[in-house]
């Protein structure tokens, strides 16, 4: 009964923030729940029978959430998780108003959160975790985190909260000293078997000697084009993934050991397979949609190395690219250490944070025909550029930028993403 | 040819410090100059470099690199113009190849603007050294202010760029190149629409 009130309120605020702000406004309510009822996030963490299953690291937690999630839930489980867009604490808050009773409770089996590693190693202190995906370490949010070591630090505490089994990174050898760490715990690897390509996915460097590489129980054995060849525990599997590019391999690996590892004897090799093949891609990475009768790419660029990976696996010959950075990009200095080599011409730069973009472009021979912040402007004339002769219109965006272009054009529902 | 050098690029780069060779070399080569980068990683010497960038690292990467840092002859080095940010700086004031000194204080996370004589820059500062963010330090300007200042802050490139030509003995065009001048409009252009953004401050353009 203690909850009811703070439910009902943050409920009335969720309908008149999206009165204002339709397909917004999912933060504002969450706070509102965490200031009346700061209790409720550990008292619904604590509640499902099969615990707490936590996806973190620097990059690929949406994906591998989702992932995770539909193979779980495609298996019988009843799961909770959060969006995409609600891994700090007050999104965790937002996710119980979403879907709890009028008493805050939810029902469910487990919990599978995709967390922030900063929010996740302060949460894991009040809420132990019984299984932790711990993804990599990339060179991210630098202003933030002030350097690779301390993030890894931080998610040597999620490692160090987790009660059952920790599943990492192989590759990754931050991952290997958090797992160094951890002797004692039941620990799983996920990895690929060709290592030149894993040396490609931009992993934080340690700067110490390599530790040995573990046995994987489960390894990507190939990907030609989307088309992903897994073993996961002896078990071969094959499937297309939802979007382009290794890091997503990866990112599916470390869903399939996880659900192997959460669903135990009940874990289904094949019906995983499908799960999977049939999944609609994460908001942007991949999701093709359709502006004024016209097919659009969305492509969601986040951090170095999600920029270097997705501009890398670009199709050839792109002819129409509208590259967008918006707020969420507090310090833009890191584009910096980005290679744009493979980005076709840009011909249009927008978001709050166009100037930056706009200056490292030029540094690198582009010249966009125009750059603005609004983005309203940006895609009116960039629409009416002719139409590409091969490929699709792409729009790269930051989350911020992309965030912004879906509520212009109306894309707010997570069920409108199709493959 | 203008020779830039630069010190372990791989490991310093950590907020795209490198880009500072980029703007000087898009500078440079559009005043009509050749542009030469090149890597001072494992000789301790200068070679015959112009111009050498001191990026920044990780905690770890610096580590890593100390022994060879430690081999290198900094007063040499600090003889030709240079560029230091971030821990490239902190590492040049531990030495105390430099005059100003760290005094560890809160850690400042925020875009600032400093001013040095007639010089002006806007970066991002992330330290807790309490080290400047513009000094100047025999030819070396060092800053706390971390990746590319130089093409944030024309009015700094175009000291750096005129610095390395005079080391070169060369002398800058005394008419502007048209390629030149049309770059220093974007340059201005760009700039001044980023100082909006990040700084309250007026910018102050790169005459042509």
């Amino acid at each position: 009964m203690r909850y009811v009130l703070a439910i009902l309120l943050g409920r009335l605020t969720r309908i008149a923030v999206r009165l204002v702000r339709p397909g917004g406004g999912s933060a504002f309510p969450g706070l509102v729940v965490s200031k009346l009822a700061p209790g409720i996030l550990n008292r619904t963490l604590r509640s499902f029978p099969k615990g707490l299953v936590v996806v973190t690291g620097s990059a690929g937690k949406s994906t591998t959430t989702k992932m995770l999630v539909a193979i779980a839930r495609a298996h019988g489980t009843l799961v909770f998780t959060n969006p995409t867009t609600a891994n700090i604490r007050q999104g965790f808050y937002s996710s119980i108003l979403e879907q709890s009773n009028i008493f805050g409770a939810i029902k469910g089996d487990v919990a599978i959160l995709e967390m922030d590693e900063g929010h996740a190693a302060e949460l894991v202190e009040q809420v132990k975790p019984r299984i932790s995906v711990v993804l990599n370490v990339v060179e991210d949010q630098l202003d933030r985190f002030v350097d690779p070591a301390l993030v890894r630090e931080k998610l040597a505490k999620v490692a160090l909260a987790t009660t059952e089994t920790l599943v990492l990174n192989a590759d990754d050898q931050n991952m290997l000293l958090v797992g160094e760490q951890q002797t004692e715990k039941n620990t799983k690897w996920f990895g690929m078997s060709d290592q030149s390509a894993a040396s490609k996915l931009g992993y934080a460097p340690t700067y110490l000697p390599k530790l040995e590489r573990p046995n994987t129980t489960t390894t990507i054995l190939g990907l030609e084009g989307t088309m992903l060849d897994v073993a996961v525990h002896g078990k071969h599997l094959k499937f297309e993934l939802p979007a382009r590019g290794a890091h997503f391999a990866v990112d599916a690996a470390a869903a399939l050991e996880t659900a192997s590892v959460l669903l135990g004897a009940k874990f289904d090799s094949k019906l995983a397979e499908r799960t999977l093949a049939d999944l609609p891609p994460v908001f942007a990475r991949g999701e093709v949609v359709q502006i004024n009768g016209v097919d659009v790419e969305f492509i969601l660029v986040q951090n170095p190395t999600s920029t270097q990976l997705n501009l890398d696996n670009l199709p050839a010959n792109l002819e129409r690219v509208l590259f967008a950075i918006g707020r969420d990009v507090h310090d833009p200095a890191w584009l910096w250490t980005v290679d744009p080599a493979n980005l076709s011409p840009v011909d249009v730069v927008t978001g709050y944070n166009c100037a930056e973009a706009e200056l490292w472009l030029r540094h690198h021979g582009f010249e966009p025909k125009l750059s603005t912040d609004d983005l309203a402007q940006a895609f009116e004339y960039w629409m009416t550029l002719p139409e590409p002769t091969s490929g699709l219109r792409t729009v790269i965006f930051s989350a911020d930028a992309m965030r912004r272009v879906r509520r212009m054009f109306g894309f707010t529902s997570p069920n409108e993403v199709a493959r | 040819m203008i020779k830039l050098a630069t010190i372990f690029p791989n490991q310093l780069n950590l907020n795209g410090d490198q880009g500072n060779l980029l703007a000087l070399r898009k500078y440079l080569t559009a005043a009509g100059f050749d542009v030469e980068i090149g890597s001072l990683n494992q000789q301790t010497s200068s070679g015959d470099a112009h111009f050498v960038l001191f990026g920044h690292g990780s905690l770890a990467a610096m580590q890593s690199i100390d022994g060879v840092l430690k081999a290198m002859d900094w007063r040499k080095l600090m003889q030709i113009p240079g560029l230091a940010v971030g821990s490239g700086f902190e590492y040049l004031s531990r030495e105390s190849f430099v005059s100003q000194k760290i005094v560890l204080g809160d850690r400042e996370s925020e875009f600032q603007v400093a001013t040095l004589g007639a010089l002006q820059a806007l970066g991002y500062r992330n330290t807790d050294s309490g080290l400047p963010n513009l000094a100047v330090n025999d030819q070396w300007i060092c800053s706390m202010l971390h990746g590319p200042i130089l093409a944030k802050n024309p009015l700094l490139l175009d000291r750096a760029a005129k610095a390395a030509v005079a080391a070169a003995g060369q002398e800058w065009p005394k008419l502007a190149p048209a390629r030149l001048v049309k770059w220093v409009e974007n340059l201005n252009r760009i700039a001044s629409q980023i100082w909006q953004l990040e700084t309250d401050e007026a910018y102050l353009p790169l005459a042509n």
